[in-house]
């Protein structure tokens, strides 16, 4: 079952505008030269909690939410400000 | 069927459900991570320790189907008493029972799992994405 929940969780990340979403990123920071590459490993890094879940109940969120907000977290984590749609 | 056939299939089906609950980690960045040559190491060492502290998934499943399905049979068999036919009504209860009981138990250290194997990986320095 849960097999399946995921590759229907891959397909749908895969199908939709879900990864258009992208972090907007306040110029000035630190790692700016990083920006671009951060982008796109946090943008994998996020795919993969996304469909595969976190712990606690962050599950029952719309999987479009849950790869937003690690998109988001991964970048702040790289030290990126960002301008977040989920606040912290 | 009769309950005890009943009863196992279910189990079982739940059971195979969970099981995939072992496969799960935890997704983590190793940018500027100090620690990033012990992530798989981590990553074996926090399993086992989440496992133990949750239960593990399919041990819990299956207590919570035992639990659920006496439970339903016993209601079960009060409602189909009052229908006439206890014994169906018994099946009946213990399938519903055993089913509820086992997923509600499985789910539950399914969570505990997760938290328990990312709260160890955040405790050994890695970063886990949230």
């Amino acid at each position: 079952m849960n097999g399946l929940m995921t590759a229907l969780g891959a397909l749908l990340l895969t199908a939709c505008a879900v990864l258009d979403y992208q972090p907007q990123i306040r110029p000035g920071g630190p790692n700016d030269q990083r920006i671009t590459q951060d982008l796109q490993e946090c943008k994998e890094l996020a795919k993969h909690a996304a469909v595969n879940g976190t712990e606690g109940n962050s599950n029952q969120f719309p999987i479009k939410d849950r790869f937003q907000r690690a998109y988001d977290n991964c970048m702040r984590a790289r030290g990126h400000k960002i301008d977040p749609v989920y606040p912290l | 069927m009769n309950t005890k056939t009943l009863v196992m299939t279910i189990s079982t089906f739940v059971l195979t459900a969970c099981a995939t609950a072992g496969n799960w980690q935890p997704t983590v960045d190793p940018y500027n991570d100090p620690n990033a040559f012990r992530i798989n190491q981590d990553l074996y060492e926090c399993r086992q320790l989440a496992s133990q502290a949750s239960g593990g998934t399919a041990t819990q499943t299956a207590i919570g189907t035992g639990v659920g399905a006496l439970i339903g049979a016993a209601a079960g068999a009060a409602i189909g008493a009052a229908a006439g036919n206890p014994a169906t009504g018994a099946a009946i209860g213990a399938a519903a029972g055993g089913f509820g009981g086992g997923a509600k138990q499985g789910f539950g250290a399914e969570m505990d799992f997760k938290t328990a194997y990312s709260h160890c990986m955040a405790g050994r320095g890695h970063h886990v994405l949230r």
